[in-house]
């Protein structure tokens, strides 16, 4: 195969090449593999005369390599460094460079060797060796840089077709500063592509004039190459490609000025189809813009299929280049334009009613592809056509690009007639021009740009007259064609071309291994589309019918105009987050957790251990359910202590009491000392006035309960007057008050427990301080002492700790109270040097929920735990 | 004009919105109208619905215990199961506060079953503190809204689209709404999610528990793997989530460029990570911390606000509730929780992060 193998001869009658120079030819390496072309070539277009058409594979198929999709390149000297990758549409193609594509090329391995060698020998591949199936970051690194100059301006255009020429022209006329962007590497857009319209000047000479204009004029600066891919009020971000010392590079500009003229042109839709981005599948506007720039046509045999009459432009001048035309088919039923009588002329077939449905490579050893037509009324056996081709051209309409007017904040809304997005509404400082702004004739398009400089400066704006042909003359273009799905598509159908790969469903649901193990159910939407979307896919989700036609404008604005990356941690990091104004105090979540007066005491392990804050503490080791936790470790023990500080809400706390605290590893050991006196915990209100401020804590609803008159202090039932009923702290060394008095009752259904590393507690033995003298009644207190007492012996204290009794209660003993006042359903086994017996409390003497605070195992299911 | 009654109209389109619809139209025989738009494929996701959360109170965990298996067992049976993710999310708290609260709702969560680990080593925050939680469920809403959309429409609950509906609620918690085809009458309106609270309620009629904030959700291009599937900064009041494309959803507090710089912050590793959409919106939040369920200020209709990611899974609960068929614990739970109870609602407080509360003070 000859390198320029797609290359047009350079005297054809049509689509010589205006941008290159056939005299000077060059030729480098592209992933290893030798490109040649002309001075005035891309990477690009270099590339693809010289038959690499594909960009790389995708989820099995390959993926087309133009303009709108092709990976950055960076020079293999540089290949370690990503912020030097350039686009290959953009980078002027020089002689010897040696580039490779950017990221995830693959240039090693057997398969890499062979591409070279067959290189060598005169086969080239016909795609780079790279694949899109996964995470592959697909935008420019410039997208992230810092911008290294910047550019004022009076009046920024951006896009350098007949609007923004005019636009700059007007605008320099009126003494204006202007900076006029094209992305491309010369003037003109897509205006030849269009043609004209009746008796108008023709497009070549439209911008050939404005060229010399704005030639001629010294305030106007032109930068090309440059791609415009953020806007904000006032500045335009741009990355520009540039040619220095024989080396392509590239630099983002930021371009700063008070008024910005958006002409950025429209883009042709992509009809959807399986395949349709397949190589050799090309858009009417860029085979065009191709041939004519650079010569370049795809294979010698061609079809197009074409929704629109403009279209027809390509075929035709295309067969003018010697380009064996095969074949039109029109999804029209009827169409009448004066382009389709031009290609009739030719000698073009034209099929009416047909639209792809699909299309396939090409058996292997024969370079081109299938194609295959139905009619737009219903798919069948009848109405399909096959053919074999080296190019299909499609035409699917247009949509104007509106991408950075969104990023503005301009509005929009979808066209129901044209079914398109529209711009709607005005910015301040920002106005769009041409094909952007709707307008389709090269006239209008370059008057308009007059008129939106004229806007900007608050001058009279002149009217702009877009004269259309009478639709019995031409037959407006239809809507985007869109293949009904199969069942089994070979390829996917891409929703535009760009570099978001947003697809169609498939209906398709294929088995993973087998039949047991299949995908999840087949779902498609945008939410998780994981690239920015265009406006070509946001419109064919409203074709497609998945975007209602209102919403469409918010799903641009949520996912196409978002141009910036995600920072990295330490770039643009916001302020650190200020902590709330401590309180001194427990944190508010522990509110009202404990009782209505709980103290902080010092929990210390037995093992010397350190508690981290979260910490839950319980009476017994066996416990878990953190409903029946009468603590919790919220602060670092003070200084020189082990252990941690805690909220403790339990009235019959002694210092050095037995506890429990369950951290990572378990239930440990511990004891309560040092206690202060009851805290309050502050709680953020909801007041906008109020500072923050420590409150106490508000008291529950219920009603109190109540042992013998004497409220029992509960964490959800207790009174706003509670008498503190916190013991008084004992010495450590204080002797066990009662030995031998009864023992403690013991929950019927309490399990054995499951950590008991008591026999670490080195500390005496606690005693339970005899409070309820100051209560004056006792029994209650005293009973709970000796459930207390009961659960550590159960948690394995020696038994001499099982018997620390209250010491203050001589005159009551521990059993006394609950057979004072009788069974109920709430039995107890109580441990007697006797046979066990049963005893319990009144019904109504408690409340519900202090008995589950209490006897949690009776009064409710064990919860599931793990260990 | 046509004239339908409801017993109740949920107006939402969050998961927990429909789930509630649907159990009191199925397990409660009520006749319910959902005012709201189905979770969109086309729209960016704003919120997450996740099985655990920063709760530090026993009786939330409690309730979760319950509510859960309930919530995934009515989900299975209405094949919704594709929908639902086996994930081990991580929690990363950095500041003091939000460490010991983390700490010890990780404390309070494994007494109720729940596996958490601690992990040891960089959490991918300077200064953080990251628990994973095992086994917990996260829903992807795009994949359940089908089969939620189904299920409603089995279970008789009409719809309206909230915005094509005139909607008029009255001070004894009724509503009206208007179409223009036809006219529709709730004898109760709930008003399940932020956004239907945000668009019905003034701000007097709001509790004043509630506080406006901006959230901006995001979604990256395909990145490296997170530290795990979810990542919940409780902080920072950032929520990521790896999309099984290999996207990045993020929601982060603030506007466009706060939220960024937060969630960006979060992403640290993460060289390029371009947006590939971006979008931002209103969400409510509790200054204590604590769910919010009661009536609204002058119109009594039913709030439902500040339940956080796990709201959609304590929907059994709540409709019990609102159909008056909760059990003691369930009713005392709520009630606890009511608007308008003032400084009484400090003994359910949260956690809360320092952001929101800046916001209040």
């Amino acid at each position: 195969m000859k390198r320029t193998a797609n290359r047009l001869a350079p005297d054809s009658p049509a689509f010589g090449g205006r941008d290159i120079d056939r005299s000077r030819p060059l030729r480098f390496r592209l992933d290893g593999v030798r490109v040649e072309g002309f001075v005035g070539d891309t990477v690009l277009t270099a590339a693809l005369a010289s038959g690499l058409l594909g960009a790389g594979r995708r989820h099995g198929a390959e993926l087309a390599l133009d303009a709108f999709f092709s990976p950055q390149v960076v020079e293999r000297s540089a290949a370690g460094e990503p912020a030097r990758a350039l686009p290959m549409e953009r980078t002027p193609a020089l002689d010897g460079l040696d580039l490779v594509s950017f990221p995830g090329a693959r240039q090693a391995g057997w398969r890499h060797r062979v591409t070279r060698l067959a290189d060598l020998a005169g086969r080239p591949p016909r795609r780079l060796r790279r694949r899109y199936d996964g995470a592959v970051p697909l935008a420019g690194p410039w997208l992230t840089m810092a911008a290294s100059r910047e550019l004022l301006t009076d009046i920024a255009i951006i896009g350098g077709g007949l609007a923004g020429l005019n636009a700059a022209i007007a605008a320099a006329r009126s003494g204006e500063r202007v900076v006029l962007v094209e992305r491309r590497q010369t003037l003109g857009g897509d205006a030849r592509f269009f043609g004209s319209v009746g008796d108008e000047e023709t497009p070549e000479t439209l911008i050939e004039r404005a060229i010399t204009a704005v030639r001629a004029l010294p305030n106007i600066t032109v930068l090309v190459l440059a791609d415009a891919f953020a806007i904000e009020e006032g500045e335009v971000r741009l990355h520009q490609v540039d040619v220095r010392d024989g080396h392509a590079v590239g630099e983002v500009i930021s371009l700063r000025g008070p008024r910005i003229v958006l002409a950025t042109g429209t883009v042709e839709r992509l009809p959807i189809f399986p395949g349709n981005r397949l190589p050799r599948v090309v858009r009417a506007v860029t085979a065009y813009d191709q041939a004519d720039r650079f010569g370049i046509w795809i294979g010698r045999r061609a079809m197009l299929a074409t929704t629109t009459s403009v279209a027809y432009r390509a075929a035709t001048q295309a067969k003018n280049a010697g380009i064996a035309f095969e074949r039109i088919a029109d999804t029209r039923v009827d169409p009448h334009s004066r382009f389709v009588e031009f290609g009739k002329a030719h000698g073009i077939q034209l099929a009416r009613g047909l639209q792809p449905l699909r299309v396939e490579p090409a058996p292997r050893g024969r370079p081109g592809i299938i194609v295959q037509f139905g009619s737009i009324f219903g798919v069948n056996e009848q109405t399909l056509q096959q053919f074999e081709t080296e190019q299909l051209v499609v035409s699917g309409g247009w949509q104007p690009e509106l991408t950075l007017w969104h990023m503005a904040g301009g509005g929009s809304a979808w066209q129901h007639e044209s079914a398109r997005i529209e711009a709607k509404g005005a910015l301040n400082g920002i106005a769009l021009a041409g094909a952007a702004a709707g307008y389709r004739n090269a006239s209008a398009c370059a008057r308009s740009g007059e008129a939106a400089v004229a806007a900007l400066l608050a001058r009279r704006v002149p009217a702009v007259e877009d004269p259309q042909i009478d639709a019995m003359h031409e037959t407006p273009d239809d809507a985007t064609p869109i293949a009904p799905p199969t069942e089994a598509e070979l390829a996917e159908a891409y929703l535009d071309v760009g570099s978001s790969l947003a697809v169609r469903p498939s209906l398709e649901d294929r088995p993973r291994l087998a039949f047991w193990a299949r995908r999840p159910a087949a779902l498609w939407g945008f939410s998780d589309q994981a690239r920015p979307l265009s406006l070509g896919d946001v419109a064919a989700g409203v074709q497609l019918g998945v975007i209602p036609p209102e919403e469409a404008t918010i799903v641009v604005q949520e996912r196409c105009a978002t141009p910036g990356d995600i920072v990295d941690a330490g770039r643009q990091s916001p302020a650190p987050i200020k902590a709330r104004p401590a309180s001194g105090g427990p944190p508010p979540y522990l509110a009202g957790r404990f009782g209505p007066k709980p103290a902080t005491w010092v929990v210390e392990a037995a093992d010397g251990r350190p508690f981290e804050p979260g910490c839950l503490i319980y009476f017994a080791a066996d416990r878990t359910d953190p409903r029946n936790a009468i603590g919790a470790v919220y602060a670092a023990a003070p200084e020189g202590r082990t252990g941690g500080l805690a909220l403790i809400g339990e009235p019959t706390m002694a210092d050095g009491m037995r506890l429990f605290v369950r951290d990572r590893t378990g239930s440990v050991a511990a004891r309560a000392i040092d206690p202060n006196k009851p805290v309050a915990v502050a709680v953020p209100q909801a007041d906008p006035l109020a500072l923050p401020q420590t409150r106490p804590l508000d008291l529950p609803e219920t009603a109190p309960a109540e042992v013998n008159g004497q409220p029992i202090a509960h964490s959800e039932a207790a009174p706003a007057a509670v008498p503190e009923v916190r013991p008084a702290p004992q010495p450590e060394d204080a002797p066990p008050a009662v030995s031998g008095a009864e023992p403690p009752a013991v929950p019927e259904a309490d399990p054995e427990p499951a950590l008991a590393p008591v026999e670490a507690v080195s500390s005496p033995a606690p005693a339970v301080s005899g409070s309820s003298s100051e209560t004056g009644d006792g029994g209650a207190v005293a009973l709970r002492a000796s459930l207390l007492a009961e659960r550590k012996n159960l948690a394995g204290a020696p038994a001499a700790a099982a018997l620390d009794v209250p010491s203050a209660a001589p005159s009551a003993p521990s059993v006394a109270p609950a057979a004072r006042i009788g069974l109920s359903r709430w039995k107890l086994r109580v441990r007697h040097k006797g046979p066990a017996r049963r005893v319990g409390l009144p019904r109504n003497s408690v409340s519900a929920a202090h008995r589950r605070s209490v006897y949690p195992t009776v009064a409710r299911p064990r919860p599931r735990t793990r260990r | 004009m046509a004239e339908t009654s409801y017993e109740f109209a949920v107006f939402g389109s969050t998961p927990l919105a429909q789930l509630l619809a649907g159990l009191l139209a199925s397990a409660h025989g009520k006749r319910v109208c959902l005012v709201g738009e189905p979770q969109s494929v086309y729209r960016l996701v704003r919120g997450i619905d996740l099985s655990v959360m920063l709760a530090t109170r026993p009786e939330t965990w409690a309730l979760l215990r319950d509510t859960v298996p309930e919530t995934l067992g009515l989900l299975k049976r209405l094949g919704g199961r594709s929908g639902v993710r086996r994930i081990d999310p991580v929690f990363v708290a950095e500041t003091a506060e939000g460490i010991d609260a983390l700490s010890h709702a990780g404390h309070v969560a494994a007494a109720f079953g729940h596996h958490l680990r601690r992990l040891e080593g960089d959490c991918g925050l300077a200064g953080g503190v990251g628990y994973r939680w095992r086994g917990a469920v996260l829903f992807d809403r795009p994949r359940l809204q089908p089969a939620l959309s189904a299920w409603l429409a089995a279970a008789g609950v009409g719809r309206l689209a909230a915005n094509q509906a005139t909607t008029m609620l009255r001070r004894d918690g009724s509503a009206r709404l208007e179409t223009r085809q036809a006219t529709f009458e709730a004898d109760h309106a709930v008003l399940a999610d932020d956004s239907a609270i945000l668009a019905h309620l003034e701000g007097a009629e709001r509790d004043r528990t509630l506080l406006v904030q901006n959230v901006t959700a995001v979604l990256t291009e395909p990145g490296q793997p997170l530290l795990s599937t979810t990542m919940v900064y409780p902080d920072r009041l950032v929520t990521l989530v790896r999309n099984r494309s290999g996207s990045i959803s993020a929601l982060g507090a603030g506007g466009a460029h706060e939220a960024a710089a937060r969630i960006g912050t979060c992403l640290a590793g993460q060289e390029q990570l371009r947006r590939a959409g971006q979008a931002s919106f209103r969400q409510l939040a509790t200054v204590d911390g604590a769910p919010l369920l009661g009536q609204a200020k002058g119109v009594r209709a039913t709030v439902i606000a500040g339940l956080g990611s796990a709201g959609a899974f304590l929907a059994p609960a709540i409709a019990r509730v609102i159909a008056k068929a909760g059990d003691g614990p369930e009713r005392a739970y709520f009630a606890a929780r009511e608007g308008g109870r003032g400084s009484a609602r400090a003994t359910v407080a949260d956690y809360q992060s320092p952001l929101v509360l800046e916001a209040q003070f």
